[in-house]
């Protein structure tokens, strides 16, 4: 397999000055060193040269240090990280819009990068100057724009407004424009910093397959992106950024749940479970509006034998029990409702009762049963908010992620379904339907 | 399919800058083009403006310079002196601003996708050229007016386009790459072209400034262009001073040479200093 990308030991330092941006300074305050440098040490309005030397390291940083990894010819990389972890740095080094600091990169192949979309749209041209002008700062050539002209406008759908200028245009049909030009890149290399997210639901589809023929022609691709969905579709491999450092480099499974697991753990400092929940408690972000008419008083999850606990069996229902009380009338009566989410906060789904609570003044208590096997194994976490829909949608309080709670598999053998099988069955839900020979 | 290969470290992340230049020269066509468009687009007079805005700016300098002022013209008609002051100097004056403030309005450009940075104030000056050419028109009009035939010389002035492009284009250059990190350089440069129009023999012929200081005015790069100008489309050796034509050759070489110099060594650190 023949090389593609070689960086080693990169890395970038970036100074900041007094605002906090590294912005360009004014050419007055270059004068003012320049003359304070002048007159010596006497001015006590300017820093001494070491001072000030001092006071410079203090605002500069390291966005990447010590970076170093391969990708060889077609391996779809993701990289991953939180915000600041040096991703978007990377690829703009990577892409040539910045120099390193130090370190070396080797990039064997025609590079094209996407780090936004619609780069150099011009809102005063139309769309089909636009496509040109966009197409030529991505580096296709006028001969290449001309052939692909016809598909990039079927695929953005604005073909009748293409003789229009795109001032005119709606955000949506911008986007899908922009988009479509990118969408028709031919490069060895594609560098892309989350630029799918565009368009409508059915415009997203469509642009993610899109991304997925372009990256499965056996081109070498080097993606940012947050979702984690996304990149195990996309990625093969995974490069996870800490602080600037590569924290990990390896398949796309292990790096992501490395990731997440280190995401949860900065979440929660302590431990990770939690049963029950009466506010006030810091760990906890209780949202309550001030013309709430409620007051959530506890909340808690509890096995089927009603104890108390933050590991339950997926194979038993289980229960959640909330106590609140409506400080005042609420003519519309209420609306209690059960949220459930996955470890990362991704939403699993939302229970609601088939009937609303009464609206008169009083302590009120809700349980909700959890049927078995609704939840597979995993951890998650559960949120419960109180709600009235009238002609406006109301919120008393919102209690997100307020329990945080494990499924476990207690015995394997007791899922006759799994027929000996030991293996994991991933998911967030398995049920049991209904099955036979036909 | 031989493959290129990009070495970036932290001296050198081009490669081969000007083989990235030729290749991208597509690109260059594209934003004069655009350009082009948009200055083309949004004004509903569209080209009259380019004619209207000096025709004015003549009436207002001949008016000063020859009626108040009363300046010696060797029998050309004042109008025809300020003309062939002001074109030439427009040229300049808007080169040297286009460019300079080229990299900061394409800011997003240069933040977002690698090609050689000099393709932005290249192309920046394209427009400046063709307000030029197009502000032709008023020359042919003015020497029709006043019934004055040009000479052979007449065919020299795509020469002193080019000169004055390439003088401006040095400067323009530095002006550029200084402008990204010190955005003083974007209030300091109109008011410096302001007081240029004085300093430049634009409302005025060089013959004016006497013998004993025309070297030294010479020294002035814009002086050699303005002459240039006014000796093509005049054809009156007694306005101007020959040896400042010489000046400002040497001046565009040289300016051109170090503007670029300036700005490749600036560019690294571009995407990083907007």
């Amino acid at each position: 397999m023949s090389l593609a990308i070689r960086v080693e030991n990169l890395g970038k330092l970036y100074a900041i000055n007094r605002d906090g941006a590294p912005a360009a300074s004014s050419l007055r305050e270059q004068m003012a060193r320049g003359f304070g440098r002048l007159i010596g040490q006497g001015s006590p309005a300017v820093p001494r040269p070491d001072e000030r030397a001092a006071a410079v390291r203090d605002k500069e940083y390291w966005a990447l240090r010590d970076i170093s990894f391969e990708v060889n010819t077609g391996e779809r990389v993701g990289v991953i990280g939180a915000n600041g972890a040096g991703k978007s740095t990377l690829l703009k080094i990577l892409s040539r819009v910045t120099a390193p600091t130090e370190g070396r990169v080797e990039i064997h192949g025609k590079v094209a990068s996407l780090l936004e979309v619609g780069t150099g749209f011009h809102p005063e041209l139309s769309g089909r100057e636009n496509i040109f002008l966009n197409g030529a700062i991505l580096g296709m050539s006028r001969q290449e724009i001309r052939k692909k002209f016809d598909q990039i406008v079927d695929f953005s759908g604005v073909e009748k407004f293409i003789d229009t200028p795109v001032k005119h245009y709606s955000s949506g049909m911008y986007v899908r424009l922009a988009f479509s030009v990118s969408a028709w890149l031919e490069p060895d290399i594609l560098i892309v910093d989350e630029v799918l997210a565009v368009g409508d639901q059915a415009f997203q589809t469509k642009s993610a397959a899109r991304m997925r023929e372009l990256t499965q022609e056996g081109r070498t691709v080097l993606f940012v992106s947050h979702s984690m969905a996304t990149m195990n579709q996309m990625c093969q491999k995974a490069l996870y950024l800490e602080n600037g450092r590569v924290s990990s480099f390896g398949t796309v499974e292990e790096t992501t749940i490395e990731y997440q697991r280190d995401v949860i753990e900065q979440i929660e400092q302590g431990p990770w479970h939690r049963a029950e929940f009466t506010p006030p408690d810091a760990k906890v972000t209780l949202t309550r509006p001030e013309d709430s008419a409620a007051t959530l008083l506890s909340v808690r999850i509890c096995d089927r034998q009603q104890r108390t606990t933050e590991f339950l069996d997926i194979a038993e229902s289980f229960e959640i029990e909330a106590s609140y009380s409506l400080d005042r009338q609420v003519p519309d009566g209420v609306v209690p409702n059960l949220h459930f989410y996955d470890e990362l906060g991704g939403r699993v789904f939302i229970s609601l009762p088939a009937e609303r609570m009464p609206g008169t003044k009083g302590v009120y208590s809700v349980r909700c049963t959890i049927p078995a096997f609704a939840l597979n194994v995993g951890r998650y976490m559960a949120g419960f908010a109180l709600s009235t829909f009238g002609t406006e949608t109301q919120n008393h309080f919102d209690a997100q992620f307020c329990l945080r709670f494990e499924m476990k598999e207690a015995d394997l053998a007791l899922d006759l379904r799994r027929h000996g099988y030991t293996g994991a069955l991933p998911g967030f839900a398995r049920p049991r339907f209904d099955w036979r020979p036909a | 399919m031989p493959k290129d290969t990009i070495i970036i470290t932290a001296e050198s992340q081009d490669g081969n800058y000007w083989r990235d230049l030729w290749r991208e020269r597509e690109l260059l066509a594209f934003l004069a083009w655009r350009d082009l468009l948009v200055r083309y687009k949004q004004t509903f007079v569209g080209i009259a403006w380019t004619v209207l805005k000096p025709l004015a700016v003549i009436l207002v300098y001949t008016f000063v310079f020859g009626v108040l002022a009363q300046l010696p013209s060797h029998g050309v008609p004042y109008t025809l002196i300020v003309l062939t002051g002001l074109l030439p100097w427009q040229l300049f004056s808007t080169v040297m601003l286009v460019s300079s403030d080229s990299l900061l309005s394409n800011a997003h450009l240069v933040q977002k996708v690698y090609f050689p940075r000099i393709i932005i104030p290249v192309s920046s000056i394209v427009v400046c050229i063709v307000d030029h050419l197009v502000s032709f028109l008023i020359i042919f009009l003015m020497l029709a007016w006043f019934g004055v035939a040009p000479g052979w010389q007449f065919l020299l002035l795509p020469f002193v386009t080019f000169l004055a492009v390439c003088c401006a284009l040095g400067l323009g250059l530095i002006a550029a790459a200084l402008n990204v990190r010190y955005r003083d350089v974007r209030q300091l440069l109109p008011i410096l072209l302001q007081i240029g129009v004085f300093v430049c023999p634009v409302g005025y012929a060089t013959s004016l400034v006497s013998e004993r200081w025309q070297w030294l005015y010479a020294l002035n790069p814009v002086v050699g262009i303005i002459d240039a100008f006014r000796w093509c489309v005049l054809g009156k050796t007694e306005l101007i001073f020959p040896p400042s034509i010489l000046v400002s050759i040497v001046f565009a070489v040289v300016s051109l040479a170090v503007g670029v110099r300036v700005f490749r060594r600036a560019e690294p650190s571009f995407a990083d200093a907007m």
